[in-house]
C-alpha cells in the first residue's frame, strides 16, 4: 500500500521522518477515501492511544514503524516554509504485517467479535 | 423418630454433595477461567434469481466456473484474515443428500442452506462477465446480510477493468482484490458495533390457540396487561435498553431488533441467545404463565400457553 505523507522538521531527516509517520497516521487513524482503505485500521484513535500508550510510543517515537515500511521515496524537493523544512515522501507500507502486529498486540481485534 | 434420623442421615450428605457434583466444572475441560469469545459464522453464496437452482448455476458449462472462482476468492479473503467460513458446497451437498430440494419443492434454497449451516451472516457474491471487442471486464458485487434480522451489513462492488484476456478467474480475482479490504473493514466496524452494543435478535411472543390468557389480560400485582408487562420487561432486560418493537396484534407481539450482549455482564462468560430465552421463560413463569421457547436461526419464538 503506497501512501504519500508530507512532513515538516528542523532538518531534512526530521522532515522525512515526520512525512513517513504522517503516512502511517493516515492509514491507522483516518483511512484513505476512494480507495480500498476507506476505513481506517483503528476505529477510535483516542481510545486506542489511551489504552495502548506503550505500543504507540514504540511505533512512532522508537521508530518501530520502519519495520513495516517497504520503501520510502522522496516525491518532492526539500523546501523551507515558515521556519521549517518541508518534504513529501511516498511510503510503501506492508499493510498486512502492520494489521497483524496491531492484532497481536491487542490494539485491534482480529476479524470477528 | 428413628425414620427421621435415618432420613436426615441420607438427605443431608446428598444435599451437601449431590448438587455440587451435578454442576461442578469438568476438570478435563477446565480452562482456569479463560473465556474465548464465540465468533460469528459466515457462509459465502453465489447470487441467484428466483427459480434458479444453485447446482445448475454452479455446474453450468459456460458460467459455472466463474461463480465458483468468485466464491473461492471471497472465501480466500476471509481466510487471509484468519477467519474460516462455512463451506457452501458442503452445505448444498448435505441438503441435496437429505432430499431437501426436489423438482416440485417450493423450498427456498438460499434460506434452507443458510438456516441449515447455522450461519449468522451470509455473503452473496454476484459476478457479471462482459465480453466485447474492446476487452473482457468482470464486475462483482458483494453483499453481507445478518441472518437473524435480514439487515444489510455492508455491500461493495468493483470492476476488474477491461483486458484482452479470456482468463476470467484472474479478472475476478482482480475485482475482488480491489474491494475485499474495504468490504472486510466495513464488516469489522459492524462487528465492533455488535461488540459494543450487543447483537441483534428477533423475538416473537405468540399466544397458543388454547392459551389461558390474552395480551389484554391483567397479570402480576400491579394491574398491568400482559402486553404492557412484556414491553416493560423487554425494555429493562434488552442490552442497553434496546428492544425495538415491530408491531403487535391480538395474537402476537413482534420485536425485530432486540440487543443482547455477547458476554454475560455479570460473569464475563459467553452469553447465548438461549440465556435470554431462559430469562424470558422465567419472567413469564413469575406471572404464572407457562410457555415454550424455540430458537429458529438466531430468533426467539415464545409461545404462551
Amino acid at each position: 500500500m503506497g501512501v504519500r505523507g508530507i512532513g515538516y522538521g528542523n532538518n531534512k531527516n526530521a522532515a522525512i521522518m515526520e512525512a513517513q509517520i504522517s503516512a502511517f497516521r493516515v492509514l491507522l487513524f483516518r483511512g484513505i477515501p476512494g480507495t480500498e482503505l476507506n476505513v481506517p485500521m483503528i476505529e477510535n484513535e483516542s481510545e486506542a492511544r489511551a489504552k495502548n500508550p506503550g505500543y504507540f510510543s514504540k511505533l512512532f517515537e522508537q521508530q518501530w514503524y520502519k519495520t513495516f515500511m517497504m520503501s520510502s521515496t522522496e516525491s518532492s524537493g526539500l523546501s523551507y516554509v515558515n521556519g521549517m523544512y518541508k518534504i513529501s515522501v511516498d511510503v510503501k507500507i506492508n499493510y498486512v504485517a502492520l494489521r497483524r502486529d496491531l492484532e497481536q498486540n491487542s490494539v485491534t481485534r482480529k476479524f470477528g467479535y | 423418630m428413628k425414620n427421621k434420623n435415618y432420613l436426615s442421615l441420607i438427605l443431608i450428605p446428598a444435599l451437601l454433595f449431590f448438587p455440587f457434583s451435578l454442576f461442578a466444572q469438568n476438570p478435563a475441560t477446565n480452562s482456569g477461567g479463560q473465556v474465548q469469545q464465540i465468533q460469528p459464522t459466515i457462509i459465502v453464496l453465489p447470487f441467484k434469481t428466483e427459480g434458479q437452482r444453485y447446482r445448475t448455476l454452479l455446474e453450468d458449462p459456460r458460467e459455472g466456473f466463474e461463480k465458483r472462482i468468485a466464491i473461492s476468492r471471497v472465501k480466500e479473503a476471509f481466510d487471509t484474515r484468519g477467519f474460516t467460513t462455512v463451506d457452501f458446497l458442503g452445505e448444498l451437498k448435505k441438503l441435496e443428500t437429505a432430499g431437501a430440494f426436489t423438482a416440485d419443492s417450493k423450498t427456498n434454497e438460499k434460506d434452507e442452506i443458510v438456516r441449515n449451516s447455522g450461519a449468522d451472516i451470509f455473503v452473496v457474491v454476484d459476478i457479471n462477465v462482459q465480453k466485447s471487442e474492446s476487452g473482457t471486464e468482470v464486475n462483482i458485487i458483494l453483499h453481507a446480510y445478518e441472518t437473524a434480522t435480514g439487515r444489510s451489513l455492508t455491500n461493495k462492488d468493483a470492476s476488474s477493468g477491461k483486458f484482452y484476456t479470456s482468463d476470467i478467474s484472474k479478472l475476478a480475482g482482480r475485482a475482488i482484490d480491489l474491494m475485499k479490504e474495504d468490504f472486510l473493514n466495513v464488516l469489522q466496524t459492524k462487528f465492533t458495533d455488535i461488540v459494543n452494543n450487543g447483537r441483534s435478535i428477533y423475538v416473537e411472543f405468540v399466544l397458543d390457540q388454547n392459551a389461558s390468557k390474552t395480551f389484554e389480560s391483567e397479570v402480576g400485582t400491579e394491574g398491568d396487561l400482559l402486553s404492557e408487562a412484556i414491553v416493560d420487561w423487554m425494555g429493562k432486560n434488552a442490552y442497553k435498553n434496546y428492544a425495538k418493537k415491530k408491531g403487535s396484534t391480538t395474537q402476537k407481539i413482534l420485536y425485530d431488533d432486540v440487543r443482547i450482549p455477547l458476554k454475560d455482564q455479570a460473569t464475563g462468560l459467553n452469553y447465548e441467545i438461549e440465556s435470554f430465552g431462559r430469562s424470558i421463560r422465567k419472567f413469564l413463569r413469575s406471572l404464572n404463565l407457562n410457555c415454550t421457547v424455540e430458537y429458529p436461526s438466531g430468533q426467539i419464538t415464545v409461545t404462551i400457553k
